[in-house]
């Protein structure tokens, strides 16, 4: 059932805390986003963005507040948490190193 | 921790506001797939395509609720308490299958507790009521070879233990045998048990006195000083009505008044919890209670348990290495006792001795495998039944999955049942030992009624139980659980039975019980056949028209001469009565509890060189003890009148004694000594026939009869051959002993034949139990059969239908349903016989004269199971003959 597998799951979290870091946002603005900053490249699979935005608050990283969207719709705004923005820190840099790693590996061969 | 911050009070506030968690999700929800619509019209879709389109995008939006419900963690508390409700609705709408499973588990869940609450008494659980029992060791003398390994202290050594040691904080010391004291109380004389105690006894173990106090240390310093004695809870409470002035009352024990300084809490029965004492008296007392031998200077009487506290900080090891110290400076100091011998400490638990424990611990985890078993074949019965239920739910099942659920959920909702269920029998269960405990104890020989085992419920018995019960309903629900979550959705939906029924899991399940049922089976057919050949083994004396009257002249405090004269007046007076055919004395009968060994030297016999020194069973008997007894008389004489106190010393040897030390020689003339310097030496004047004397397994050995005058012991045996009926002697017997001292206390009085229950008992208690667990498991597993192949059969209906009406004989039918049956057993039973090969030889060590692969037992046990398989598939075949072609064909 299109089940993100954990790599996928990571980087979705990755993509998520990235995107919100900058402002509270809900998750159509998410996927949006995600979506326009990757130039299309990244399609966020919006049956997988639910789930992930609850586990991520579950875990403390993200917070959500109910707030106004355009033509005074309610919506569900997520927001970082102080553990959150260090988790991401942390994360962004495994992230870089990750993938510097694998780049070498690429150049080389 | 900013996590936890966070996490609690979501996880709450999903929980306890359920309906605004709920309606918040579908709101984001709602928001997201009213903006997807909104994209899809800017681009030209019709409204209604749109919102196809969207929620195609989306995926199930049902789905996705379900999988945030489950990343908020919350779920599996929801979802748990909503199977749990489910479950129990479930179990109520099939009562029957609910009643059989539940009693089905029980019986296999409270067979595995009744055992094991055997094994938390006598080998878990400390002594009640001890403060920190881990930081107490038992303190004993390791020797340099040779059994037992774990000896008692003398007093003396334990004082210098005492005194000597840093790492205790104290070293208590109590009597290690049940003391007989004779207590007289308004002109009766009653045998009550005694322990000797040092005075820090109870200060140490940190118990409370319920009345009164307890020993005080002055106490404890001087021999025969304070005649003090601290009563136990249910003497106080059984023998002097829970007299609550009780403390400062004198009570007269052998003759000796003792007044009563305080009375034990319930809860604490002293440290052996299977030999309660009625009283504690100060060590110092030990002439008093147990007159005789000064105990308390000797260095050769090994009769002191004694028992250290370690200081805070203290290990083990380093308690035993500076232990080790002193036991090397008291080897030193008492070479003639104490050489060679080491220290040895070890932790406590209900039996207090090592040795014992090592004897019993086998038996317990051998019981253990046994009931583990009935409760394996107990799970498969109900796995089974779970089965054949989530045949009938698979269409509900297909549903759910249709709706959203996920398989772990399925899996989820079905174990949850399962636990459900043996949780219910976990209940019924603990009521059944309940039960069963105590009718486990009723088997044990009124001799051994000094034995308490307290098969109190404590917090053990009930993690046990709970714990089993969890095992139960994973081993149990497992199997169905991913059974029932396989549903392929389509079929199921389209009411499409699978007429080819997997049974396969069903078939080996079967299997499994069969073969754990054979095994039980064949192990009670072992215990059995072992209990007759140990009923027929010749113990080497008569046991029919025999009685024996055993008393102890010890509590009177009578002087030798007295106590001699007491019984030859007792003999006397016995042998006089009408319907006596004869009577003698022991001091003590074979077989029992009594086994005294000797080291001698015997004229003519050179051991070999580094060879220890012969030994034999040595005890006292009165004139005409051989033909009383009824054992044969080989060579030379009885002892008689002439073998007086100050007659020349003789000695009567057995058989195997005579071939071992004199072979092919005459022993009669010779003489033997007991390897002491300056005393004199022994003529043996007559060989008897080789009987046993300590068990009935035992090899032949050597053993020596010593006439009762020359070797004198306060215990006797009084032996009466009767003309008629021996139970209706034990009461004349009894009259004529008190007639000539009323005051002597009568330890034990039976017939022979009830005697030998004793050596008898574990032959007897394996075989109780094992044919009581045998015939459980075979009854689980004739259940189970039963229920596959009925269920099979009824499965099958249509197809009988079919072949019936294609012509097929009725015979035909019952041979296919039977033959299947059949089929299952044989394989079962050959499973079981290799199982069986392998395990019974643990058996070994408690049969009598029976292979632990004795074929006729085999052979007879695969008849008995194949006969009562056959019964239990004939049925449901019979049912599936008779069935009406066209019933059967409409059927679908």
């Amino acid at each position: 059932m299109g089940k993100p597998t954990d790599l996928v799951q990571g980087t979705l979290d990755l993509l998520i805390l990235k995107t919100i870091a900058l402002e509270p946002m809900h998750g159509w603005g998410i996927a949006q986003r995600i979506r326009q900053v990757s130039k299309e490249v990244l399609q966020v699979n919006q049956g997988a963005l639910y789930p992930a935005l609850h586990r991520l608050e579950q875990s403390g990283w993200i917070k959500a507040k109910w707030g106004e969207s355009d033509n005074n719709r309610r919506a569900k705004y997520y927001s970082l948490t102080s553990a959150g923005r260090k988790y991401l820190e942390q994360e962004e840099s495994n992230w870089k190193r990750l993938s510097t790693a694998i780049g070498l590996v690429l150049e080389m061969s | 921790m900013m996590r936890c911050f966070y996490k609690l009070p979501l996880r709450f506030r999903s929980l306890l506001r359920k309906n605004r968690v709920e309606q918040d999700l579908s709101d984001e929800l709602r928001f997201h797939l009213e903006k997807l619509i909104e994209g899809n019209v800017a681009k030209g879709t019709r409204q209604k395509e749109a919102r196809y389109a969207a929620l195609r995008e989306l995926g199930g939006l049902e789905q996705i609720k379900e999988e945030c419900r489950d990343m908020r963690g919350v779920n599996y508390i929801e979802n748990f308490i909503q199977d749990l409700r489910y479950g129990l609705r479930q179990l109520r709408r099939s009562p029957g299958f609910t009643a059989v499973a539940v009693v089905t588990l029980a019986l296999g869940i409270g067979a595995n507790t009744t055992i094991f609450t055997f094994v938390s008494t006598l080998l878990l659980k400390p002594p009640a009521a001890v403060e920190e029992p881990g930081k107490l060791l038992a303190l004993w003398n390791q020797l340099p070879h040779g059994e037992p390994r774990y000896v008692q202290q003398s007093y003396p050594d334990y004082v210098y233990y005492r005194d000597h040691n840093t790492a205790f904080a104290g070293l208590l010391a109590f009597s290690s045998d049940p003391l007989d004291v004779s207590w007289s109380t308004s002109g009766q004389t009653r045998l009550i048990e005694g322990q000797l105690v040092s005075g820090n006894f109870f200060s140490l173990l940190g118990v409370r006195p319920l009345l009164g106090r307890w020993f005080l240390p002055e106490e404890d310093q001087t021999p025969g000083r304070s005649p003090v004695v601290v009563l136990s809870h249910s003497f106080w409470q059984r023998r002097l009505g829970s007299d609550p002035g009780v403390v400062g009352k004198v009570l007269t024990l052998n003759g000796h008044e003792f007044s009563v300084v305080g009375v034990a809490a319930s809860d604490f029965k002293g440290i052996e919890t299977i030999l309660a004492p009625d009283f504690w008296a100060p060590v110092m007392m030990q002439h008093e209670i147990h007159p005789g031998d000064d105990l308390l200077s000797s260095r050769k009487s090994y009769w002191i348990y004694a028992l250290g506290r370690l200081k805070p900080g203290v290990t083990p090891s380093q308690a035993l290495a500076e232990l080790n110290v002193l036991a090397q400076q008291l080897a030193q100091a008492h070479s003639d006792t104490n050489k060679g011998w080491r220290a040895s400490l070890t932790p406590l638990t209900g039996i207090y001795d090592p040795d014992f424990r090592r004897f019993v611990a086998p038996l317990m985890i051998l019981l253990m495998v046994l009931v583990a078993l009935i409760l394996l074949i107990a799970c498969a019965n109900a796995a089974n039944l779970l089965l054949a239920q989530a045949v009938k739910r698979s269409r509900e099942m297909a549903i759910r999955t249709a709706i959203g659920a996920s398989r772990g959920r399925l899996i989820r909702q079905v174990l949850t049942e399962g636990i459900v269920l043996s949780f219910g029998a976990g209940c019924v269960g603990m009521l059944f030992a309940r039960w069963t405990a105590p009718l486990l104890m009723k088997l044990k020989p009124p001799t051994l009624s000094f034995l308490t085992i307290e098969a109190a419920l404590d917090w053990r018995i009930w993690a046990f139980t709970f714990l089993v019960s969890l095992l139960t309903g994973i081993i149990f629900g497992w199997a169905p659980a991913l059974r029932a979550s396989k549903v392929d959705v389509v079929s199921r939906l389209r009411d499409e039975s699978t007429t080819a029924a997997k049974s396969r899991l069903r078939n080996s399940l079967v299997v499994a019980e069969l073969a754990a049922c054979m095994l039980l089976l064949i192990g009670a057919g072992l215990c059995v056949r072992s209990l007759q050949n140990a009923k027929s083994i010749d113990p080497g004396f008569e046991v029919s028209h025999r009685l024996a009257v055993s008393m102890d002249v010890r509590p009177l405090g009578y002087a030798e001469s007295q106590g001699r004269a007491l019984l030859r007046g007792m003999l006397d007076r016995v042998t006089a009565l009408p319907g006596v055919r004869g009577a003698s004395l022991a001091s003590y009968l074979p077989l029992g509890f009594t086994d005294l060994g000797v080291g001698f030297v015997a004229e003519g016999y050179q051991p070999r060189q580094g060879q220890p020194p012969p030994t034999a069973g040595l005890a006292a008997v009165g004139p005409r003890y051989f033909q009383t007894m009824g054992i044969p008389l080989l060579k030379g004489r009885e002892f008689d009148a002439q073998d007086s106190e100050t007659a020349h010393g003789v000695v009567v040897i057995n058989q195997e004694m005579a071939r071992r030390y004199w072979p092919g020689r005459d022993p009669i003339g010779r003489r033997i000594s007991f390897g002491v310097e300056n005393q004199p030496s022994f003529e043996i004047v007559g060989i008897v026939k080789t009987g046993k004397y300590s068990n009935l397994r035992e090899a032949p050995r050597p053993f020596m009869y010593r006439p009762m005058p020359q070797f004198y012991t306060t215990r006797a045996t009084l032996i009466v051959e009767a003309a008629g009926d021996p139970r209706a002697m034990l009461a004349p017997v009894q009259r004529a002993i008190h007639e000539v001292d009323s005051s002597v206390p009568v330890t034990d009085a039976e017939t022979l034949e009830q005697y030998m229950r004793v050596p008898l008992f574990t032959a007897h208690l394996t075989g109780i139990l094992l044919s009581a667990l045998g015939l459980l498991a075979l009854s689980l597993a004739t259940a189970g059969l039963y229920a596959v192949v009925a269920y099979a059969t009824a499965q099958r209906t249509h197809e009988f239908g079919v072949r019936i009406a294609l012509g097929a004989d009725r015979s035909s039918v019952l041979r296919l349903v039977v033959g299947e049956g059949l089929k299952l057993t044989l394989v079962g039973i050959t499973i079981g016989i290799g199982g069986a090969l392998v395990l019974t030889r643990f058996l070994a060590s408690l049969l009598y004269g029976v292979k632990s692969t004795d074929p006729l037992t085999f052979i007879s046990v695969s008849l008995i199971l194949t006969t009562v398989a056959s019964l239990a598939s004939y049925f449901p075949a019979r049912r599936a003959t008779k069935v009406d072609p066209m019933v059967a064909l409409r059927h679908e």
